[in-house]
């Protein structure tokens, strides 16, 4: 059960983390488009 | 002479049909409530993509489609930055907040703040949020209605009834429930809409322009300047600006206000609660991007097609009707001018590549800004003479102008039918939020035990109640100069304080009742005397930033007096 429990808060971690890295990415594709069309 | 354009009757028909089908269909659909749940909370039944789709409807306002393309087709992509703050926000709430609330089974967010704190900082925060929503509702109406009106010469006061009306219908009807149906079919409107037309717009460059050859015309007058990493304050879109003063403004918006908190609260469970916002999340950048993405494109476009000088018609009407006559078209036959040249020099760009002809493209269009810079400043000098109120800044007209001018016939239905869908998304979670805040926050807490069908009685009479003062603020909105303005000012004052609080409620343990409620009085009194040392130029803290100083402020002296009171009470 503990484990269970345990198992789905590391899945909603995942999400977070997710989160978190698609908002990295979509500025680290912003930095690149800005720079090509500079 | 008249600017007005006419729609036809296949606009008309799918504009009507669009509109009161989603009308009809939420008022229908969630006919029935039994109880306060039921209709407050939507008997907690929804799923996460019903709650993602909803807060993005209620934070995409009419303006966000109108508004957006337009500071896009001037300013370039740098807005997306605003929204960097957004995910992060997203992650604190989903860990923090929403456990919170579920866990106290609460209506609204300041029902938290009396079982953290006290009765009187729940009443204040709510009155904060009545005064401050309740005035928002009314220009969310306005706002598109006034753009519509000028544009296609719609009665003003006649389209603020009918929009506040049709929104009144089915939230009064169904509730929360009736809010988040309509929400997902309006998302649906709107996603179709846009992406026509986006796809319209491309279609509509000339051949040899493709995608990419577009975005280097644009890039090349700076459009695609996304990211700005400058550190200057008056500078309000910057990565910073949109990392720091986003992330407060997005978790002051998103976890505090209760147009927002009542779409996550009707959540079937925690995790379809926290999904809807991870949803929220992960989409909320692109569509801001994709949005700015059109308003680049009608750039481009009118790299091709020569551009009107002024947007707005009125204006336009206004000034060609004045003694400036002259000198407005003056700049007219310069502006054709510097269109035709610009036109060998795009040529050459596009086939060579060559550096010096993307400097040329640039100071080409420098020239035309330099142009429409000085034709609004012949229509306020005209408007003035004339005594009329123009709206001189056209970045709001751009878009529903070019949709009017250039997109086909039944298409023109279908995006109108996208900006009052937008409007009235909006409009339904403010009502129901102000609704819900009156009824469990003040009524229901300083009145004796009602029976649930007597509850939901007077919920649908209080969202009754604040439809018809949103209508009215709506109706009296043109008479205020600049209200729009004012109503983000207002924001601004209270938004900082009521963060604040909840930050203190959530993080510092320590902090009891009388220490916020005492530090916020302070703190509002403070974020005031900062407003106006602003205005009367004492000081240089562009109102946006109040958000940051009230919640800054109002958790430093609330800790202050919490252990000022700890070490009187041990001494």
């Amino acid at each position: 059960m503990e484990e269970s429990h345990d198992s789905k808060k590391e899945g909603w971690k995942n999400w977070y983390t997710l989160v978190l890295v698609a908002n990295a990415i979509y500025i680290i594709i912003f930095y690149f488009l800005t720079a090509a069309f500079l | 002479m008249n600017h007005f354009i006419k729609l036809e009757t296949l606009d008309w028909t799918i504009l009507l049909a669009t509109l009161l089908t989603i009308v009809l269909y939420g008022t229908w659909k969630t006919r029935k409530s039994k109880d306060v749940q039921d209709y407050l909370k939507g008997g907690n039944t929804s799923k996460w993509w019903t709650i993602g789709l909803s807060v993005m409807a209620t934070q995409a306002s009419a303006i966000t489609f109108l508004s957006t393309p337009g500071q896009a087709y001037n300013d370039g992509m740098g807005f997306v930055q605003f929204y960097f703050g957004l995910p992060i926000a997203m992650v604190v709430i989903c860990m923090v907040f929403i456990p919170l609330y579920h866990r106290l089974k609460v209506y609204t967010a300041y029902e938290f703040l009396e079982n953290r704190f006290d009765l009187k900082t729940r009443t204040l925060t709510a009155i904060l949020f009545l005064i401050q929503r309740g005035l928002a509702a009314g220009i969310t109406i306005f706002a598109p209605a006034i753009i519509l009106s000028v544009v296609l010469g719609w009665n003003l006061l006649l389209l603020n009834i009918i929009i506040g009306l049709l929104v009144i219908i089915y939230t009064v009807s169904g509730g929360t429930k009736a809010v988040n149906v309509t929400q997902k079919h309006q998302m649906v409107v709107i996603f179709t809409g846009m992406i026509i037309a986006f796809i319209l717009i491309v279609n509509k460059l000339p051949e040899k322009i493709t995608f990419t050859k577009a975005l280097e015309i644009a890039g090349a007058s700076g459009k695609m300047n996304i990211l700005d990493f400058s550190f200057d304050l008056n500078n309000r879109y910057t990565f910073w600006s949109g990392i720091i003063g986003g992330t407060f403004l997005m978790l002051s918006y998103f976890g505090t206000d209760q147009s927002q908190v009542q779409r996550y609260l009707s959540g079937k469970s925690v995790k379809e609660m926290q999904l809807g916002l991870v949803f929220n999340g992960l989409l909320k950048v692109p569509m801001q991007f994709f949005i700015l993405l059109v308003g680049v494109m009608v750039f481009v476009f009118y790299q091709f097609n020569e551009a009107p000088l002024n947007f707005n018609p009125e204006a336009t009407e206004v000034v060609l009707n004045s003694e400036y006559a002259d000198e407005y078209n003056a700049l007219i036959d310069e502006q054709t001018k510097i269109f035709n040249d610009k036109q060998t020099i795009i040529l050459n760009y596009l086939e060579n590549a060559d550096e010096n002809a993307a400097k040329y493209i640039a100071l080409a269009n420098e020239a035309n800004d330099e142009l429409r810079g000085e034709a609004q400043e012949l229509i306020k000098k005209a408007s003035e003479e004339q005594q009329k109120k123009v709206e001189s800044n056209d970045k709001d007209y751009m878009f529903i102008t070019f949709i009017l001018n250039n997109l086909p016939r039944g298409l023109i239905g279908l995006l109108l039918a996208v900006i009052l869908s937008a409007a009235m998304s909006s409009t339904s979670s403010e009502l129901n939020a102000l609704a819900s805040t009156t009824t469990i926050d003040l009524y229901k807490r300083n009145t004796s035990e009602k029976s649930e069908t007597e509850m939901v009685k007077v919920s649908k009479w209080f969202t009754l109640g604040w439809g018809i003062l949103a209508i009215c603020i709506a109706c009296v909105a043109n008479l205020a100069e600049n209200l729009i303005q004012l109503v983000n000012i207002i924001g601004s004052i209270f938004y900082g304080n009521v963060l604040g609080i909840f930050l203190l409620a959530f993080f510092i343990k320590t902090v009891k009742g009388n220490a916020v409620f005492v530090a916020a009085l302070i703190t509002q009194v403070i974020v005031f005397a900062l407003f106006f040392l602003n205005e009367f130029e004492f000081i240089n803290l562009p109102f946006l930033w109040l958000n940051f100083v009230g919640c800054i402020i109002v958790m430093i002296i609330a800790i202050l007096i919490q252990s000022l009171s700890n070490r009187a009470s041990n001494s």
